[in-house]
């Protein structure tokens, strides 16, 4: 055989090699969708009108889609971010999403204790998908939908998959394009993450000075004509009472200086709402807590300017 | 751009179609070279862009200089020799320099000079050791007169920024390497298929072995606490050992094979090195490019061992804490270098690898030894901080700790592989089989075949090659 078609042969019997293995082999497709689904809101166009900010109690429990029907022709992104704080990098990088021609714009802040603590100063998944190299983030953005047929693997994931032992628990997680997770947890256990948030609490306090960053920056969206709301996403009682003890979260103080500084602070009653872990937002619950957001910014924009 | 991203594949099949219809044209091809190159690079961060073609700039018409004014030769290699110097000094160096003299005078945070630089100086430009090298090799070849300079900016500019090895080497001469861009060599089918080959096994090397026990390293380092086992951190050292010998070799081989259809040659840029049986033979087939440019242009220049004993070990230790600070603005890489240097002088004082050649358990023993010496080593290249290294150091000698080598099912099945494929070419099994036969041809069809399946299947999470940085 001539070697010049050596490269043609090695490259058919590997084509077939890997078609027929992709059949077989295991394919991990929320993982290619997930990098994908942070590409997308990481990277997401400046066309927005209204921008969520906040972590993962944001990001797995406001739809933007619930909120676009209650407030039409609005565009609406969920900014938030697993542990993502509310700082001045994200402050900017949520003010960019904004639409440069939109009349009407708007901030949701979800002010968590754990987003006020030098912990989430870190923005760790948010600089680490602003970060990637501009050849990840193509791939991730177009491709990754294609690429999941050819999964990677390990020799311990390959084990354990032909093994097919079933997890304990099950995590349920469905990506939007808008940046919502759609997310559960089977079974529901509300305690599930006090642990996690103890640990948190023990090294992490609600900072002042991140505090007064924020009220500073609502001024700064005020006179830009930016309209400002916040809320404290709910959570069970046991996880309320540990970041108010803990954590030194004072909602009261903190909603107050919100208002003063020109923000609109909505009041929730977490006991109204439902959680799979303690923290998170179970679907009927994420799907009240956009409804409640979306009428509350829709009374907020009909009143007359301040 | 990484190699081993699709974009990169969609680069590198634009080019070679495009290299392809071009055929025999030299012009049109060292511009069509140099234009993808610089978007290659430019790729990363376009800024810095600049730093190429200034260094490049400057050391084309240095060369330039030294032929039209013969008596003023010096004067143009030492403003190339500042210019790169400089250049590195700024964008690598600035921030370690500042970091120390900060710490020296206890400066306080209004008159750190760190604090001073302005934030474009602190970001190291990829590849910056690896063509600042190439660039001043050509103006001191010029300068020795064993390399003519080139009249055309093009060609001395494809030669600069060559895609191929720009960002992590090898470290190109300019007289082997100038007079190869000026002739398109006909690809003989052979060629094509040693490329392919090459290719097939740098990907292989990267993507599967030390993408793969990356995580194992970086959870073993980045743990706030060292873990009291002695094992464990002599697996760690194993797997990081691997991890960047097939992080930087994958990296040389792709390299090699994509010159390879171009029609140029470069030297090997690796030779099993964790075969040697000494440290100096280590050198001899550790990123020979680097330590063939530092033997040429520093340890020679500075008398080489050609003043006496005491004078050769000075050059020597020079010569490493410079290879040393060339990886890296950190304690922790000089380190790295001075213990390079202190057994490669234990060497030169003992001779104990001449005597241990004397029977083949002996043999064995001081390839054990050499490993000990590398591994050891390479704690410092690796860790954050020299209070990290040493703690580990002290750990591995230790000899206490639970019985684990921190490998994991992945780590084990990645590490054996690899240790399989080092011992088999160390053995010298594949030079015995005549690969043009029929029935060994395909078996090396189907293998290279299986190879870009497990590419495939097996590949790491990707990330950057370890040497970029450098």
């Amino acid at each position: 055989m001539k070697k010049n078609f050596n490269i043609v042969i090695t490259l058919i019997i590997a084509s077939v090699l890997i078609a027929t293995l992709s059949l077989f082999m295991p394919k991990d497709k929320e993982k290619y969708l997930r990098d994908q689904f942070w590409v997308k809101k990481t990277f997401a166009p400046s066309v927005y009108d209204v921008v969520l900010m906040g972590d993962s109690r944001i990001e797995r429990g406001v739809s933007p889609e619930i909120m676009e029907k209650i407030l039409p022709g609005m565009n609406v992104l969920n900014f938030g971010y697993s542990n993502g704080g509310l700082n001045p990098t994200m402050y900017e990088a949520a003010e960019k999403k904004l639409s440069k021609t939109g009349k009407k714009k708007v901030i949701i802040l979800g002010v968590t204790a754990n987003c006020i603590t030098p912990y989430t100063l870190k923005n760790e998944q948010f600089l680490q998908v602003k970060k990637l190299p501009r050849e990840d983030v193509i791939e991730r953005m177009y491709l990754n939908r294609i690429l999941y047929q050819f999964s990677a693997t390990t020799p311990e994931g390959l084990w354990n998959y032909f093994k097919n032992e079933k997890p304990a628990t099950v995590s349920i997680n469905e990506y939007y394009d808008n940046g919502y997770v759609k997310s559960g947890r089977i079974p529901i256990d509300t305690m599930y993450a006090i642990p996690s948030y103890i640990d948190d609490y023990t090294n992490y306090k609600v900072d002042e000075q991140i505090i007064a960053d924020m009220v500073s920056q609502i001024k700064q969206w005020n006179e830009k004509g930016i309209v400002v709301v916040g809320f404290r996403p709910p959570v069970t009682v046991p996880m309320k009472t540990l970041e108010d003890t803990m954590g030194f979260y004072n909602e009261a103080a903190i909603s107050a200086r919100f208002n003063e500084a020109g923000g609109h602070w909505i009041h929730l009653n977490s006991t109204e709402y439902k959680t799979y872990d303690g923290s998170h937002l179970d679907l009927a619950s994420a799907m009240k807590l956009s409804e409640v957001l979306a009428h509350q910014v829709s009374g907020i924009l009909a009143q007359p300017e301040k | 751009m990484l190699f081993n991203s699709l974009i990169f594949v969609a680069f590198a099949i634009l080019f070679f179609s495009v290299a392809k219809l071009i055929g025999n044209r030299v012009k049109v091809r060292l511009t069509w070279l140099t234009a993808m190159s610089l978007l290659f690079y430019g790729w990363w961060d376009w800024r810095f862009l600049f730093l190429i073609i200034f260094s490049g700039g400057v050391d084309f018409l240095a060369a330039m200089g030294m032929t039209r004014w013969e008596k003023r030769r010096k004067l143009f290699l030492v403003l190339s020799l500042i210019a790169n110097l400089g250049a590195l000094s700024i964008f690598k160096y600035s921030g370690f320099i500042a970091h120390n003299i900060d710490a020296f005078l206890k400066l306080p945070d209004q008159l750190s000079l760190y604090k001073h630089i302005p934030e474009f100086f602190l970001i190291t430009p990829v590849g910056i050791s690896f063509y600042t090298f190439h660039s001043m090799s050509y103006t001191i070849d010029v300068y020795k007169r064993k390399c003519e300079p080139t009249k055309n900016v093009i060609h001395f500019f494809a030669f600069i920024s060559m895609f191929t090895q720009l960002v992590a080497g090898p470290i190109l001469r300019a007289k082997d390497m100038l007079p190869q861009l000026l002739k398109i060599n006909p690809i003989s089918k052979e060629e094509r298929w040693n490329g392919f080959r090459y290719i097939v096994r740098g990907y292989f090397k990267k993507m599967v072995i030390a993408d793969n026990l990356a995580p194992i390293v970086v959870a073993a380092f980045s743990s706030p606490d060292i873990k009291q086992s002695s094992l464990y951190w002599w697996g760690i050292m194993i797997a990081f050992a691997l991890q960047i010998y097939c992080d930087f070799a994958g990296y040389s081989d792709i390299a090699r094979g994509l010159a390879k259809w171009l029609g140029y040659d470069f030297n090997d840029n690796f030779n099993h090195p964790y075969i040697s049986t000494s440290l100096k033979e280590f050198w001899t087939r550790w990123h020979i490019s680097l330590s063939s440019w530092f033997r040429d242009y520093l340890y020679i220049p500075l008398g080489g061992n050609r003043k006496g004993k005491l004078r050769s070990d000075m050059n020597m230790w020079i010569t490493m804490l410079l290879s040393g600070l060339w990886h890296g603005a950190a304690w922790t890489f000089i380190c790295w270098g001075a213990i390079h240097a202190f057994f490669l002088n234990l060497e030169r004082i003992t001779k104990w690898p001449e005597r241990f050649k004397k029977s083949k358990i002996l043999v064995i023993a001081g390839w054990g030894f050499v490993t000990i010496q590398v591994l050891v080593a390479w704690v410092f290249f690796r860790s954050e901080n020299i209070g990290q290294a040493w703690n580990i150091v002290k750990t591995m000698f230790s000899f206490t700790g639970s019985f684990e080598l921190g490998w994991g099912l992945n780590g084990t099945v990645f590490i054996v592989v690899m240790m399989v494929r080092e011992i088999v070419e160390a053995i010298g099994v594949k030079e015995k089989i005549d690969w043009t036969s029929g029935k060994w041809m395909w078996i090396e069809i189907i293998l290279y075949a299986l190879l870009i399946t497990t590419i495939v299947f097996f590949r790491g999470n990707g990330s950057e090659f370890i040497y970029f940085q450098f």
